[in-house]
């Protein structure tokens, strides 16, 4: 039972790595909010930390993964808190994710319909009436003749079809808020059409929070309410959907949309001069600062608060330094 | 312009363990690349495109149909082919981080290939490796780098530098920028692109990316289990796609403004999922999605019917077009 | 030019120490694996100095004292003295040096061989070739090595020669069959296809390209394996195969002191007692070597 608006929050996420050259610091205070029914994109590159930040929500970091610093709350319940240099993390309840690669999420020796008993049985606590529950999940996600579904194996499916699967799951976990790691990259074009329409319907319908990681800037757009820009573990810009593709403040932002080959045919564009930071020894100020060919003295010194621009579109940017700041961890 | 490369009715069938049951990867394919064409094979899986690339390479040796390349019938598995021919004609594989040696260092990678058809050896060998490095702008101190030490996009680099490195003509690019990240893929087209221009390579391009070939290609051909169904100037496919299936693609793409969402057909949305290349519907095979389609198409596999110049359409919907040329050594069937 | 070369002398080498320290690293995580890499160490400088170190070297060679015989351990004999008088710990020393003896030998012939079996099996795989190569493998693999021993001592005398010789016949085939799956799986990725397509022969591809990505569980395996081929030289020993009377050797050492159990127990027990440190200090080295090579970031 949940009485407030916000299914999913995220504040001051401070994640780092142990490795054998020292301490990677990926995470650098992630704030992040999610409204019941709302679906948010969270939109970056490889490395940026966007798989991290949903493994830190799921409890399902990596074993040499160190949380700094943060709070999660999921549902109203405090899933992580780290107080006095102490982790205190459970398991979510109501939060479910779907992966990347659906033929790796699925068992290949046990039927679809073992499977999803495992998720009926531990994760909705229902101990009856489980093969209805079954059939009504994998109708949810659009999947034809789900009886003849219960008893296939993963092997005998498509990709297409083994992602709603996945999704399907996902839904039998009776969740409120769904975490989709990529859920379409390695599918074709035309399913992943599919599979993105089919998420979005289903989180409509069922009031269901999302969080839809990708590095597709596309994809987000057409699938998500708002987005959040990632860059090396930080969040430099949220804003609605529309706002971030019609009006790109930050320069890593801009850079992005600018690679992108377009369909209407002008050309291949420059790319981002550079690389990502180094985790090891990131940036002291803005980490972008090195790439970006707007950068000043301060940038390279000091973090960026988040400026607010608009309605809801917040930047993490000196050039905006005119705009309304936002104290870090305060929402729109 | 010469014709560099020519697939003619080309077929490659892996047989499955089944007696008769076959999967029909290519099946029936013909174009032309032109010298200096960048010549985009675009489809989903199962289309074929990848194995018409390994085809084209010598990887695979063709069931049926012929590869002319240069005027000479290379149609054989790579080992019979002579060893002049393997120089001329290079591969960029899609995943940086299998298509590199992971034991072997930078140079040895790149030199391996120069090693080989130029016969050089010690410092001579060094300096044609810093020569490719340069042209894909990497420093000289990438040399004895190891391809774990080195991140997804400078991988691809050292693949198109060892492309380079035996002087080919003729380049075959599969998904070369797929693993990568978009702000690091602009970097390699561009070198791509760059290069293209500098030697005067042809470039045979194997990807899903619409958006992409859309802007660097001249000419596309899309495939779909196994058939060419619509070929001709990327221009024109785009602006004008006949073929309900690139209607269906084109409308499937994520696209970020709105003046590209215009751009997208409207007509034909993505249904249904794409058959197995074991189990392909007979008639025409696109048949089962596609939203115009009657009787005869479930019967009958169309021919490719000529709608505008060096344009080709494998569709029934334009059987009846008046300006229909049939042209006697491009039909099947 | 002179500085070109070494700074680039200075480039490679700084690349091969950075791997080699990234590579201490991921080995000395372990205590266990340090614990291994020690034990090991001090068991074959025990082996290579063993005149050296050992209390009463004579007592390795033809050497009675029926004064002293089985005494139990004490300060001046550690591990007591047999049924002749020996210092049981100095005939330990000098059993070493047979048992490594052994295992580098073996090795030394069954890794080449079974490498070079797997390698050209693996990459031909597929064809009438590979397996008629696979399957003499297999009829090899089926041998028991102690019956082949015994056989092999049947027809030729029992020396330490012989015995290895059995051994080789039945361990060479763990290797091929090893770098053959090893090899399978790498033959089709797509850098082996790059490099057949540049044009490179088939020799060089399999030696070149494709084996030193095997080296790490081979290394892996040879390391674990100087502990197996020294109990199963340990085990024809045993039965009387292997180095003949007066040289120690740890099995026949076992057996000697078998019919004295239990009031004689050191004489069984410490030999017995050796062979489980040795197999225990290879297994663990042999644990580290794997996370070294094989474990990634």
């Amino acid at each position: 039972m949940s009485t407030s608006d916000i299914a999913l929050q995220i504040e001051n996420l401070r994640v780092h790595y142990k490795v054998y050259r020292g301490i990677l610091k990926v995470l650098d205070g992630i704030n992040l909010e999610v409204k019941r029914g709302e679906k948010i994109g969270l939109v970056g590159e490889t490395g940026c930390g966007k798989t991290t930040t949903l493994k830190a929500v799921m409890s399902i970091l990596a074993r040499n993964a160190i949380v700094a610093a943060g709070k999660i709350h999921a549902n109203d319940d405090t899933i992580l808190e780290v107080k006095e240099g102490k982790v205190r993390q459970k398991l979510p309840k109501g939060v479910a994710m779907v992966f990347q690669d659906p033929t790796a999420a699925l068992n290949p020796v046990f039927t679809i319909g073992e499977q999803l008993e495992l998720v009926i049985k531990y994760a909705a606590n229902v101990n009856e009436n489980m093969r209805e529950f079954a059939i009504n999940a994998l109708q949810l996600a659009r999947l034809p003749d789900p009886e003849r579904l219960l008893s296939s194996f993963p092997f005998q499916l498509s990709g297409g079809m083994r992602q709603r699967v996945c999704i399907a799951m996902a839904l039998a976990a009776r969740p409120s808020i769904i975490l989709a790691d990529e859920p379409t990259t390695n599918l074709d074009v035309t399913i992943q059409d599919q599979v993105l329409k089919l998420i979005k319907r289903l989180s409509d319908e069922q009031k269901l929070a999302l969080v839809l990681v990708t590095h597709s800037l596309g994809v987000a757009r057409e699938t998500c309410d708002k987005i959040y820009v990632m860059y090396a573990g930080t969040i430099v810009e949220l804003a609605d959907s529309k706002e971030i593709f019609e009006q790109p403040l930050h320069p890593y932002t801009k850079g992005l949309l600018a690679s992108l080959p377009r369909l209407t045919g002008e050309g291949i564009a420059e790319g981002i001069r550079g690389r990502i930071p180094d985790y090891l020894n990131p940036p002291p100020g803005c980490r972008f600062a090195p790439r970006c060919d707007y950068a000043v003295e301060k940038c390279f010194a000091e973090k960026p608060p988040f400026y607010k621009v608009g309605d809801s579109h917040l930047v993490a940017c000196f050039l905006y330094e005119g705009a309304f700041e936002r104290k870090s961890g305060e929402q729109s | 312009m010469k014709v560099i490369l020519e697939v003619q009715k080309l077929k490659k069938y892996f047989s499955t363990g089944k007696k008769g049951v076959y999967v029909k990867a290519v099946d029936g394919i013909d174009f032309q690349v032109y010298e200096g064409d960048v010549f985009a094979l675009v489809g989903e899986s199962g289309s074929g495109k990848s194995t018409t690339a390994y085809t084209v390479m010598g990887m695979y040796e063709p069931t049926a149909g012929k590869i002319i390349y240069k005027g000479q019938d290379i149609s054989k598995i790579h080992w019979k082919r002579p060893k002049d021919l393997k120089k001329e004609i290079q591969i960029v594989f899609q995943d940086p981080g299998t298509s590199l040696n992971p034991s072997k260092a930078v140079a040895q990678i790149i030199g391996a290939p120069i090693a080989l058809h130029r016969k050089v050896k010690g410092e001579e060998l060094k300096k044609a490796v810093v020569r490719f490095l340069s042209m894909v702008e990497l420093p000289s101190d990438y040399l004895y780098k190891l391809p774990r030490d080195i991140g997804g996009g400078e991988k691809q680099l050292v693949a198109i530098a060892r492309a380079l490195a035996s002087d080919p003509s003729f380049v075959v690019l599969d998904e070369p920028t797929s693993a990568l990240d978009v702000s690091i893929q602009a970097k390699i087209i561009r070198t791509l692109l760059r290069l293209k221009e500098e030697l005067g390579l042809t470039y045979l391009f194997i990807t899903h990316d619409l958006s992409l070939v859309r802007n660097i290609s001249n000419r596309i051909a899309i495939m779909y289990l196994g058939k060419i169904v619509e070929q001709g100037p990327t221009v024109d496919v785009f602006s004008q796609p006949a073929h309900p299936y690139t209607q269906m693609l084109l409308s499937s793409i994520p696209v970020v403004t709105k003046a590209e969402e215009t751009v997208k057909p409207k007509k034909v949305t993505s249904t249904g999922e794409i058959p197995s290349p074991v189990n392909v519907p007979p008639g025409c095979s696109f048949h089962t999605r596609c939203p115009f389609a009657w009787d005869l198409c479930k019967q009958v596999e169309p021919v490719n019917y000529q709608i505008s110049m060096r344009r080709w359409v494998k569709c029934h919907l334009y059987s009846n077009k008046e300006v229909l040329v049939k042209e006697e050594n491009k039909n099947e069937g | 030019m002179l500085k070109d070369l070494t700074k680039e002398k200075v480039e490679i080498s700084s690349a091969y120490r950075e791997r080699i320290k990234r590579g201490w690293y991921r080995f000395s995580r372990s205590k266990l694996s340090l614990l291994g890499l020690v034990l090991a160490t001090t068991i074959v400088l025990i082996a290579l100095f063993a005149p050296l170190v050992a209390p009463y070297p004579e007592h390795a060679g033809p050497f009675v004292d029926f004064a002293n015989t089985c005494r139990p351990p004490s300060l001046s004999h550690p591990f007591g003295t047999d049924a002749m008088g020996r210092d049981i710990l100095s005939r330990v020393f000098f059993a070493f040096r047979g048992a490594l003896l052994m295992a580098f030998v073996v090795l030394l012939i069954v890794v080449p061989l079974g490498t070079t079996v797997g390698l050209i099996g693996g990459y031909f795989e597929g064809t009438w070739f590979s397996t008629v190569i696979m399957r003499i493998t297999d009829v090899f693999l089926a041998v028991p090595p102690l019956v082949l021993a015994l056989a092999i001592a049947a027809l030729l005398r029992p020396t330490l020669m012989n015995s290895m010789i059995a051994v080789c016949v039945s361990w060479w085939p763990w290797y091929a069959r090893l770098v053959y799956g090893m090899t399978v799986s790498l033959k089709n990725e797509p850098f082996v296809k790059a490099a057949e397509l540049i044009g490179m022969n088939k020799f060089k591809i399999m030696f070149v390209e494709i084996l030193p990505n095997h080296l790490g569980p081979i290394l892996t395996k040879m390391t674990l394996d100087v502990g197996w081929v020294i109990l199963t030289g340990a085990s024809l020993s045993f039965v009387g195969l292997g180095e003949q009377p007066p040289t120690p050797a740890l099995g026949t050492m076992v057996s000697d002191g078998a019919k004295y159990l239990p009031t004689y127990w050191w004489i069984s027990v410490f030999p017995a007692l050796m062979i489980v440190v040795i197999i225990l200090a290879f297994n663990l080295l042999g644990d580290g070597i794997r996370e070294m090579l094989t474990s990634g970031e």
